[in-house]
C-alpha cells in the first residue's frame, strides 16, 4: 500500500483501488475496461458499493428497482446513467435524471457533485444514500464520498447519517473505507 | 508339577484373551473416533473457510490485496493451516497465506493434509475461490490423546477388576488343590486313599523285585465308635496314622483303604522271618494303649499280608488277596497276623463262588424258602413263628445259613436277600390263608447292613407296603443290634418300624456289644436270651442267675421275653418257674417248611 496510508481516528481503514484491476475483478459484470476515465471508475465503485449497503425493506421491491438519481449533466452523472439495468440482489438497477432536486422520492442513491443545503434539508431522514465526490462533502450531508488517491478511487462513509436514514451499510465494506466518521455510541 | 504349569498356562491364556479383548475394543474405539474427529477436522476447516470467505469477499470486489491478505493472515491463529489461498472468479490467483516454514514441523508433512475448497460471494454472486490446507496433525494427536485415555482406562478398569478378584481366584485355586486332593489323599488321616493305594501297587508290580502289601484292621473299632464319641474314633484314626507313619522303612507307603482298615505297602519287600518280625514291630507299635479324655483306650489289629507279584498280577487283586488274609487273621483272634495263602485264595475264590452263586439265586427266585421256628407260651402252645432263610443250591443242596448269610451280609446282598424274604413270607401267608389258617406273628430277622443306606431303607418300607405287611403279621428280629448306627437320628429305622406300628425283638441279648442303655433307648416289645445262657442253665446256679436276673430287667421295662435254644425239660421247667414268657428250641421243634404249619397250628389248639 505504497504511499496511500491513511490512518483515521476511529475505524483506522485504508483502501486502494486500482483503476485496471478493478475492471478485471468482477467477472460477471459488464467489463469497463475501455471506458477506463476516472469517472467511469467512480460509476463503477457506485454500483459495487451499492451491493454491500441495504435499504428498508419496504423501498426494496423488485417492481421498482432500485433508483440511482442524479441531478446534473457532469461526466459522473453520465456514467453514472450507463448503470442501467444492471442487477443487484434480486433488483434492477434503474438510472434517471431528476428535473428538480425536490423529486428526490423513490430514489435510492442521489449523486451530488456539490453541496445542496436546501436538498439536503429536504431530504432530512429520509432513506436515500447520498453519494459524492467533492472533498468536504461529508460534512455537506454525503453518506459516502468518493476520492481519488494516488491514482486511486478510495471512499470515506458517514455512518451516523446513513445510520439515521435507515440505511445499512455492511462491515465487510466498512472495512475497505479509508476513513468512517462515527460518532455516535458503540452501536 | 504339571497341574501347575498347565494352571500358569491356561491363566496366560486367559490374560492373553483379555487383552486381545481389549486392545479389539480400544481399537474399534479409535475407529469410530478416527471417523469422527476427521469429519469433525473438515467441518471445522469447512466453517473456518466460510468465515473468512465473507470477511474477504469485499476486499475481492474492491481488489483490495492488502486487506484480503490482511483477513487471511488472521488464519495464523489456526496452528494448523498451512496454507490457504484466495482466487478470482477465473481462477487467477489473487493472495495467499502459508504458514512460516521454521512452524511447520516434519511431522506436519508425514501425516498429510486435510484441504477445502469454499466459493466467496459477494450480493449472491460467485466471486471467487478459497482454499484452506490444514495439517492433520492436530487431529492425530486428538486421536493419540484418546487412544491413550482410552487404553488407559480399560488397562485400569481390567487391573482394578483382576485386583478385586484376586481372593476369589486364590479361593478357586484352593478348591481346585483341595479336590485334587481329595482325589488321592484321605482328609482325616492324611494319608493316601484306596484310589492312590491302587496306583502304588501297579507301579510296584511294575518294577522288579516285588513288594509286600499289608491290610491293617483295627478290632473293635465299631465298639470305640458306639462307646465314645465320633470324635475319639477320628483321634483313635489319626492317632494309627501316625503311628503308621513313623513305622515306615524308606520306600514303605502307607494308606487308609476305609473307615478302620489301613494298607502298607512295603517296598522292598520282606519275607519270612524278616516279615515276621516287622510285623510283630508293627503290632507292638500299633496295639499301644491310647490314652484319651483321661481314658486308656486299647486298641489292637490283625493284619493281612499278600507278596507281589506271587500271590497277585494287578492291584485288585493284591487288596483282594490281603484282605482275605487279614480276614483269616481275624478269625484267629486279636492281634493276629496272617500272610496270603493257597488256602485262603482257594476259601476266597469259593466265597466269591457263593457270592455269584447267591445272586444267581437271587434272580431264579426258586432256591431260597423260608423255614419257621415256632414259639410256644408256658402252656406249649404255639404263640409265634421265627422266619429262616433257606437256600437250596442246585448242585451243593442246602447251604447253611452261617454260611450264605456272611457272604451276603459282606458282598450287600443282604438287601436283596431282605427283599426276598419279605416277598417269600408272603407267599407263605397267602398259601396259609387259602387253607382257612390264621398264623400269629412271624418273626423275621433284620440286620443293620439291610438299611444302612437310606435308598436301601426306602426299598424296604416301600416292599412292606408294596406285599401289604403290616404289624398284624410280621415283627422283626433285630440281630447284632448295636450295630444300629443311626439309632439317636429321627429317622432310624428303628424307630421308623416302631411308628409304622411293627413290634421289635432284641436278637441274641447278653452276646455282642448289646447293653442295658441300649434297651432303654430302643424300647423294643420282646427280648431274646442268647441259647448261650440258656442252654444246661437247670444244672447252672450261675447261670440261672444270669438268666433270672434279665428277665427282672425284661419285664420291669414291659418286655417280653423269649429264650432261644431250650432243649432240655429241665432248662423248660426252669425258665418257665422264672417267668419267662415265650420258649423256643429244638427241644419243642426244629424250623419247619412252611406245608407243616398249618398242623403244627392244629396240634397246638
Amino acid at each position: 500500500m505504497a504511499g496511500g496510508q491513511w490512518v483515521s481516528k476511529r475505524a483506522g481503514r485504508r483502501v486502494a483501488i486500482a483503476a485496471l484491476a478493478l475492471a478485471l475483478a468482477f467477472g460477471p459484470v459488464p467489463v469497463l475496461a475501455q471506458r477506463s476515465s476516472p469517472d467511469a471508475l467512480k460509476a463503477e465503485v457506485v454500483y459495487r458499493l451499492m451491493m454491500f449497503v441495504a435499504w428498508p425493506a419496504e423501498r426494496e421491491t423488485p417492481e421498482r428497482g432500485l433508483q440511482i438519481c442524479t441531478l446534473g449533466d457532469g461526466s459522473v452523472d453520465n456514467a453514472l446513467q450507463g448503470l442501467s439495468g444492471r442487477p443487484i440482489r434480486q433488483l434492477t438497477v434503474v438510472a434517471r435524471r431528476l428535473p428538480r432536486p425536490e423529486q428526490f422520492a423513490g430514489c435510492h442513491l442521489l449523486y451530488v457533485a456539490g453541496p445542496q443545503p436546501a436538498l439536503r434539508a429536504a431530504l432530512a431522514d429520509a432513506p436515500v444514500l447520498l453519494v459524492s465526490d467533492a472533498a468536504g462533502m461529508l460534512d455537506q450531508g454525503a453518506m459516502i464520498n468518493l476520492q481519488v488517491e494516488d491514482g486511486r478511487i478510495v471512499f470515506d462513509v458517514e455512518l451516523d447519517a446513513a445510520r439515521r436514514a435507515g440505511l445499512v451499510i455492511s462491515t465487510k465494506l466498512l472495512r475497505l473505507a479509508r476513513f468512517v466518521r462515527h460518532q455516535a455510541a458503540t452501536p | 508339577m504339571k497341574p501347575q504349569l498347565t494352571d500358569a498356562f491356561d491363566r496366560l491364556r486367559e490374560l492373553a484373551v483379555a487383552f486381545a479383548a481389549l486392545l479389539a475394543f480400544a481399537f474399534a474405539l479409535s475407529l469410530l473416533q478416527t471417523l469422527r474427529v476427521h469429519d469433525r477436522q473438515l467441518k471445522d476447516l469447512q466453517t473456518q473457510a466460510d468465515i473468512v470467505a465473507q470477511t474477504v469477499s469485499a476486499a475481492l470486489v474492491f481488489d483490495s490485496r492488502a486487506d484480503a491478505a490482511e483477513s487471511l493472515a488472521a488464519l495464523h491463529q489456526n496452528p494448523a493451516i498451512l496454507h490457504a489461498r484466495l482466487l478470482r472468479w477465473d481462477g487467477s490467483p489473487f493472495t495467499e497465506y502459508a504458514r512460516p516454514a521454521g512452524e511447520a514441523s516434519r511431522l506436519d508433512d508425514l501425516v498429510g493434509t486435510a484441504g477445502v475448497e469454499v466459493p466467496v460471494r459477494a450480493d449472491g454472486r460467485r466471486v471467487g475461490t478459497l482454499t484452506l490446507q490444514a495439517s492433520r496433525l492436530p487431529m492425530w494427536l486428538d486421536l493419540a490423546q484418546f487412544l491413550g485415555v482410552t487404553l488407559a482406562t480399560l488397562l485400569a478398569t481390567a487391573g482394578l477388576a483382576w485386583a478385586l478378584s484376586k481372593r476369589l481366584r486364590v479361593q478357586i485355586k484352593e478348591v481346585e488343590r483341595r479336590t485334587r486332593y481329595l482325589a488321592r489323599f484321605d482328609a482325616l488321616t492324611d494319608l493316601p486313599n484306596r484310589n492312590h493305594m491302587r496306583r502304588l501297587l501297579e507301579r510296584a508290580l511294575q518294577q522288579d523285585g516285588g513288594a509286600t502289601l499289608l491290610i491293617l484292621d483295627l478290632d473293635d473299632f465299631k465298639q470305640i465308635n458306639a462307646q465314645h464319641h465320633h470324635a475319639t474314633g477320628d483321634a483313635v484314626l489319626q492317632a494309627v496314622g501316625q503311628r503308621l507313619r513313623l513305622l515306615c522303612r524308606p520306600g514303605d507307603q502307607v494308606a487308609r483303604l476305609s473307615a478302620d482298615e489301613f494298607a502298607m505297602l512295603l517296598l522292598p519287600r520282606l519275607d519270612g522271618e524278616a516279615l515276621r518280625a516287622h510285623v510283630a514291630e508293627l503290632i507292638g507299635t500299633l496295639t499301644q494303649p491310647l490314652q484319651r479324655d483321661g481314658h486308656w483306650l486299647p486298641l489292637h489289629v490283625c493284619i493281612g499280608g499278600a507278596t507281589l507279584p506271587e500271590h497277585a498280577r494287578d492291584a485288585s487283586e493284591a487288596l483282594r488277596c490281603a484282605d482275605a488274609a487279614m480276614r483269616h487273621a481275624k478269625q484267629l483272634g486279636k492281634d493276629s497276623f496272617q500272610l496270603f495263602t493257597p488256602q485262603i485264595g482257594e476259601a476266597l475264590r469259593q466265597r466269591l463262588a457263593l457270592e455269584r452263586d447267591l445272586r444267581a439265586a437271587l434272580a431264579a427266585g426258586d432256591q431260597l424258602s423260608l423255614d419257621y421256628q415256632p414259639q410256644y407260651d408256658a402252656q406249649r402252645r404255639v404263640r409265634g413263628f421265627e422266619a429262616l432263610a433257606r437256600w437250596r443250591h442246585p448242585e451243593r443242596g442246602w447251604i447253611p445259613p452261617t454260611e450264605f448269610i456272611p457272604v451276603a451280609e459282606s458282598s450287600g446282598l443282604i438287601v436283596d436277600l431282605g427283599l426276598a424274604t419279605l416277598a417269600l413270607l408272603r407267599r407263605d401267608l397267602d398259601a396259609w390263608k387259602a387253607r382257612g389258617v390264621a398264623p400269629p406273628l412271624v418273626a423275621i430277622n433284620l440286620s443293620w447292613e439291610q438299611c444302612r443306606k437310606p435308598q436301601h431303607r426306602e426299598r424296604f418300607l416301600q416292599q412292606l407296603k408294596t406285599l401289604q405287611l403290616g404289624p398284624a403279621e410280621l415283627e422283626f428280629e433285630l440281630t447284632e443290634s448295636a450295630s444300629f448306627e443311626d439309632i439317636d437320628k429321627p429317622d432310624s429305622i428303628v424307630f421308623t418300624l416302631q411308628g409304622l406300628g411293627y413290634g421289635l425283638a432284641i436278637d441274641d441279648f447278653g452276646t455282642g456289644y448289646s447293653s442295658l442303655a441300649y434297651l432303654r433307648r430302643t424300647r423294643c416289645r420282646k427280648l431274646k436270651i442268647d441259647r448261650l445262657f440258656v442252654h444246661g442253665l437247670s444244672a447252672s446256679a450261675d447261670a440261672r442267675t444270669l438268666v433270672e436276673s434279665m428277665v427282672h430287667v425284661a419285664h420291669a421295662m414291659h418286655m417280653l421275653v423269649v429264650a432261644e435254644g431250650v432243649e432240655l425239660p429241665a432248662d423248660e421247667a426252669a425258665l418257665i418257674e422264672m417267668g419267662c414268657d415265650l420258649l423256643q428250641g429244638f427241644g419243642f421243634c426244629r424250623p419247619v417248611p412252611p406245608d407243616d404249619v398249618p398242623a403244627l397250628l392244629g396240634s397246638s389248639r
